[in-house]
């Protein structure tokens, strides 16, 4: 649901200037110009905050403010005043009316929404409902460690080239960082020196700006204290090292919820290709099964019957992996799609070992299933 | 023009006047600014209609002045005296708005602009006065605009204009402060 902020000042400058600070998040911002139009935009549109100046012609804030309090149907609706007044006996007045803040003009405006999002839960536009993003769109991730070797390997390690890894060392340098430019995703080494990971984590957490950024933490796979606690800290994720880049994808994909369909389905000429991962881990697994009804019902939507299964790049059989298979065969014969398998002869050697995939036939290469199965 | 008039020494009403116009600048400009100088603000001799005060700013531009008043235990006026160059690149930083936006919503979005300046430099210096314990309140902003024009005050009040420069670009600041009711 979008939230309704009012503003209500006599200044334009001043209008444009709050919109402005608020174009990013997901707002709807209404206008008034004196304390008459506020209280009628107030009745009317029943705001989620009003920012209220003092000194306006008409109706000033104090007397808008005055009659909003006295309104049964108004008075919970909170206000932060955003004024050139602050002489001491002008505050106290208005405090006694009663206000959620104060903020003085001239303002920074991260210093408006900071306030704002004290108060509602002010959420940025990407964070609404959109258009996913997916492996081809940009995505920055910032790894806040102290040893450079781990934030080059990990610039190193993910396969994919749209993803950019930056590395900084400390609390100061992740802040500056984020003011200019917020990052899908912030990584950090929870063995920092004097547990600043963990006030890191606050002050981000605290931050309208990073305030929904998931942050992983990450730490040795024996040091099971930290991990505990960094869960009870709510960081969004835990990576143990040595890191299984496999599995830290998968995460930062869901974390951000990224589509990461175009790794595992590709449609070609007339056929749907599903390209099961080569780990069959548990997790890569997963990723493609949550895929797998949506996209084959993409595919008979755009009038595809053919899907080819190709599984040549699998190392070694397990249980997720004949499930998986086993349940993508179920949904193609329920939506009459013809199917075949491509896969290596240890695949189709491991497969004879299993109740449900004895009889499988598997092609060599797409090629041929293309032109001998299909 | 002497500060009898006023319960501050000329020094602490600059530092008060430096601080709001700075505040400002750094604030919502992120630009930065300093005070070059000041000087006396002439009060009209009413007997020489023929020779009157020079402008606060000397220019072939056009001037537009930011102007905001207090009154209370201490009554008067700020004037933000800027050539119309200086306050379009103003209201294009202060707003988010280039200068073809500008021009397209025309002089009014510029007036606006140094409207909310001339509010938000004068609300500091009254802020200040206030927490000095001569509280006051302020009045609606207004504009100026014109060429070759004179401000002239009564006497019996205390008139200063604080000249500053931001980016090699000069402004002033002309203030004029009487004992209030």
């Amino acid at each position: 649901m979008q939230l309704k902020i009012l503003t209500v000042d006599d200044s334009r400058a001043v209008r444009i200037i709050v919109k402005k600070a608020f174009k990013t998040y997901n707002v709807e911002l209404l206008e008034a110009a004196n304390g008459v139009e506020g209280l009628a935009a107030a009745s009317k549109e029943t705001p989620d905050l009003i920012l209220l100046d003092v000194t306006m012609p008409v109706m000033d804030g104090v007397e808008m403010l005055t009659k909003l309090k006295a309104d049964p149907g108004l008075k919970n609706i909170p206000v932060v005043m955003l004024t050139a007044e602050a002489g001491r006996e002008m505050v106290l007045k208005i405090a006694k009316l009663g206000i959620r803040d104060y903020i003085v003009k001239p303002f920074k405006e991260d210093v408006l929404t900071e306030k704002v999002g004290r108060i509602i839960d002010l959420r940025p536009i990407s964070d609404t409902p959109n258009k996913k993003k997916t492996l081809s769109d940009r995505c920055d991730i910032l790894v806040v460690e102290d040893k450079p070797a781990i934030i080059e390997q990990i610039k190193n390690g993910f396969r994919n080239p749209t993803w950019q890894v930056f590395g900084v060392s400390s609390t100061g340098e992740t802040i500056d960082f984020c003011q200019k430019t917020v990052p899908d995703l912030i990584i950090i080494s929870l063995s920092l020196p004097d547990e600043s990971a963990y006030t890191l984590f606050r002050l981000l957490r605290s931050n309208m700006k990073t305030k929904y950024v998931p942050v992983f933490g990450l730490v040795v796979k024996t040091d099971l204290h930290a991990q505990q606690q960094a869960q009870q800290f709510g960081f969004s994720s835990i990576i143990t090292k040595p890191i299984d880049y496999e599995d830290l994808e998968s995460k930062i994909a869901k974390a951000i919820n990224l589509d990461t369909s175009e790794r595992y389905f590709a449609f070609e000429e007339d056929y749907l290709i599903v390209h099961v991962p080569e780990s069959s881990s548990a997790t890569a697994l997963n990723e493609v099964n949550n895929y797998l009804k949506p996209k084959i019902s993409e595919a008979v939507d755009n009038g595809y019957s053919r899907v080819i299964f190709d599984v040549h790049t699998v190392k070694s059989v397990n249980m997720s992996f004949i499930k998986l298979l086993v349940d993508s065969m179920g949904i193609c014969k329920e939506l009459t799609l013809t199917y075949s398998l491509v896969g290596n002869s240890n695949v189709a050697e491991e497969c004879k070992g299993f109740e449900e995939s004895k009889d499988w036939i598997f092609y060599s290469s797409i090629e041929e299933a293309k032109s001998k199965a299909l | 023009m002497s500060n009898e008039f006023i319960p501050f020494k000329e020094p602490e009403i600059e530092a008060m006047v430096s601080e709001a116009v700075e505040k400002f600048f750094s604030v919502m400009l992120d630009w930065p600014v300093e005070c070059v100088g000041s000087r006396e603000g002439q009060t009209a001799d009413f007997d020489d209609l023929d020779a009157p005060p020079p402008p606060v700013l000397e220019s072939d531009e056009t001037i537009v002045v930011g102007m905001v008043g207090f009154i209370g235990a201490l009554s008067g006026v700020l004037n933000i005296h800027l050539k119309e160059s200086l306050a379009l690149d103003v209201t294009s930083n202060f707003l988010g708005m280039t200068l073809e936006e500008i021009n397209e919503e025309g002089v009014e979005v510029v007036n606006d602009a140094l409207g909310e300046m001339g509010n938000m430099v004068g609300g500091t210096f009254k802020n200040s006065l206030c927490d000095s314990g001569y509280d006051c309140r302020m009045t609606l902003p207004s504009i100026l605009r014109g060429r070759n024009f004179t401000i002239e005050t009564p006497s019996g009040v205390f008139r200063r204009i604080y000249d500053f420069k931001t980016l090699d670009r000069v402004f002033s600041a002309d203030l004029t402060i009487k004992p209030g009711e």
